[in-house]
């Protein structure tokens, strides 16, 4: 009995030193990958906090833990560049993010499949923007300056995109409860497909496209000329 | 969350309110007389983390889970049937509260449930191997809001069903002490009532101590000959409800209404299996069927069947219910083969009975939840 009992009291002092050493503090490392400098496409496999930032050279900073920098996979496969990790068992690594800064001199397809926070902290100037998002989440906060964007969002959406700058044409395909927030991008022309049920903000100059299928409604500044289609509940609604 | 200290007091009060009826309803359902003679209460630290069965569930996640669980309960004595059976086990109330991960998103929950708990074939020794189940329901301080609280894709409502299973090990420390440790899972969501209902699986451990004022006393009825139920047949009637949900994007709550038949033979002391054919009518499903069927839709489509095996674990009147089962009729592609089902019974008098179950598709995607009476028409 009395084993057992020191048994018991050895195995409670380890899972509580157990406990307590994994809140130890981590501190971020900083290491670079270089990349090619033209894609026709980026795929995000994993969860990445990932800035976009425009440069004559092309790398990637990965900026976390130095325990998980191993885990980031950067890939090639044709003229696509896969970003992924194998990092699994968050909870007994502290739950760590893995950012990413990218530098480009042009902004290429971007398809997203996990849940994801994309920045564009300055002016981004390319051809296109293209993102499309086939997760539940993104928190997008991009700033550019393109002749076409088209930013698409999956049926259980729930992200945030909130997009500034100018582009000459845009087409969103808004779905699920994302919220799209474009009023300080001004565009010349825009289509706009909303099945989502939350409001789009846009700031449009000559011609709204705009396909309302669910209750959204579509705000817009800049007094265009709008047409409306589909069966939706949602109105347009133009602000000053 | 709580607009002002006397909201929350206000709130404290009435859970502990709540409590102390449970833990005064237990005592009389374990014994006539001197209940608090066989009390074991249990206090434990809780650890744990949450499981996430989604990719945007584990993307909020900024920590483990840490909180506590405290139990009271009662030694069972031996004067009944199934106190032997079940190797004369603990049966109470407790309350769980722990955080959920994100204390923003997520916020804390709070658990109040009954509980049992057993040892497995008693071992002389001072170490004791037994296992828990707990049955009860819990408050989300954060759940759903499409405006306040978009992130929240768990939990829809602040009330949800809670469940844990744990298997536990403890150590006697003293006459009347034990040291004990435990890991299991504990889950809640809202049986589908509201959407979105993801629902949290907690993978949880705990480490605790826990006096039993009972477990060193001789069991008075222990080599006593107790009769058991004499039934080995019993025929049933049923009629059931409940409300469902099947988007999170309105506010639409559809009713479910149907009738049941269950023919049930004993198996063992305290078990008995059976079949059960289910009919209802689901107002839903108008709206899940594809779009391209819609214009082709009938009546009968609205028309679900299922047959379904059922196990009951009989503890006197209450009796746990498990009940897998397959559709004959569903309208709903998505609904897939296989229903599910796991309740509570609580027989009333001689012929009626009260029951809860959470009804699932697969084996836990939740449709609805059903609350019934039964009538028993013939015993034998």
């Amino acid at each position: 009995m009395v084993k057992a009992r020191y048994i018991f009291i050895l195995l409670f002092l380890w899972l509580a030193f157990t406990y307590f050493s994994c809140r130890k503090e981590v501190r971020d490392s900083v290491h670079t990958i270089p990349i090619k400098s033209h894609y026709h496409k980026i795929s995000v496999n994993y969860s990445f906090d990932i800035t976009f930032i425009q440069d004559t050279v092309s790398f990637v900073r990965v900026i976390c833990a130095e325990e998980f920098q191993n885990s980031l996979r950067v890939q090639y496969i044709g003229d696509a560049l896969i970003l992924d990790s194998n990092l699994k068992a968050l909870w007994l690594k502290g739950y760590p993010r893995i950012r990413l800064e990218i530098h480009l001199q042009e902004l290429p397809y971007t398809e997203i499949f996990r849940p994801c926070s994309i920045v564009i902290p300055e002016t981004f100037r390319t051809h296109m923007f293209y993102l499309v998002d086939w997760g539940h989440y993104t928190n997008l906060r991009a700033n550019v300056q393109v002749d076409f964007l088209r930013i698409d969002s999956s049926g259980d959406s729930f992200g945030t995109y909130r997009v500034g700058g100018s582009a000459d044409n845009a087409e969103l395909y808004c779905r699920g409860s994302a919220i799209y927030d474009l009023s300080q991008l001004v565009t010349d022309t825009c289509s706009a497909y909303h099945w989502s049920v939350s409001d789009m903000h846009l700031q449009v100059k000559h011609f709204l496209e705009a396909n309302l299928f669910s209750s959204g409604n579509i705000l817009v500044s800049g007094n265009p000329f709008v047409s409306v289609n589909g069966t939706g509940t949602g109105r347009v609604i133009k602000l000053p | 969350m709580f607009r002002s200290v006397q909201q929350m007091t206000f709130l404290h009060l009435r859970i502990w309110i709540c409590f102390c009826s449970l833990l005064r309803v237990s005592a009389q359902v374990v014994s006539q007389d001197s209940a608090w003679r066989k009390i074991v209460l249990e206090v434990k630290p809780v650890w744990g983390f949450i499981a996430p069965h989604h990719d945007y569930m584990g993307y909020f996640l900024e920590k483990n889970v840490t909180g506590f669980q405290l139990d009271a309960g009662f030694k069972t004595d031996g004067s009944r049937c199934w106190h032997h059976h079940y190797n004369f086990p603990v049966t109470g109330v407790g309350i769980y509260h722990s955080s959920l991960g994100n204390d923003k998103i997520y916020g804390t929950l709070t658990g109040m449930y009954f509980y049992i708990n057993r040892d497995f074939p008693r071992s002389p020794g001072p170490v004791h191997f037994g296992n828990a189940v707990a049955f009860g329901l819990g408050y989300a301080s954060k759940w759903h809001h499409p405006q306040n609280n978009p992130l929240n894709q768990v939990l829809a409502t602040p009330i949800n069903v809670f469940l844990q299973y744990h298997l536990q090990l403890s150590v006697k420390l003293g006459s009347h002490a034990f040291a004990s440790c435990s890991a299991g899972l504990t889950h809640t969501s809202n049986g589908n009532f509201r959407e979105p209902n993801k629902g949290f699986n907690i993978v949880t451990t705990t480490m605790g101590i826990q006096y039993d004022a009972f477990r060193n006393k001789r069991f008075p009825d222990r080599t006593k000959i107790i009769p058991c139920d004499s039934i080995s047949g019993i025929l049933s009637l049923g009629v059931f409800s409940g409300t469902k949900a099947i988007s999170r994007f309105n506010n639409s709550v559809y009713p479910v209404w149907g009738i049941s038949a269950e023919q049930l033979f004993r198996l063992g002391a305290v078990t008995m299996l059976g079949t059960e054919l289910v009919v209802y009518r689901d107002w839903s499903a108008f709206d899940q069927v594809p779009q391209e069927t819609l214009n082709s839709k009938k009546e009968s489509d609205a028309w679900f069947a299922v047959l379904s095996a059922s196990l009951l674990l009989q503890m006197g009147r209450l009796a746990f219910t498990f009940q897998p089962g397959i559709y004959l009729k569903n309208s709903v592609p998505g609904n897939g083969v296989i229903s599910d089902k796991l309740g509570l019974r609580y027989q009333m008098t001689g012929h009626w009975m009260a029951s809860v179950s959470i009804k699932a598709h697969w084996l836990a995607k939740a449709d609805f939840v059903e609350w019934a009476v039964r009538y028993t028409l013939k015993k034998w």
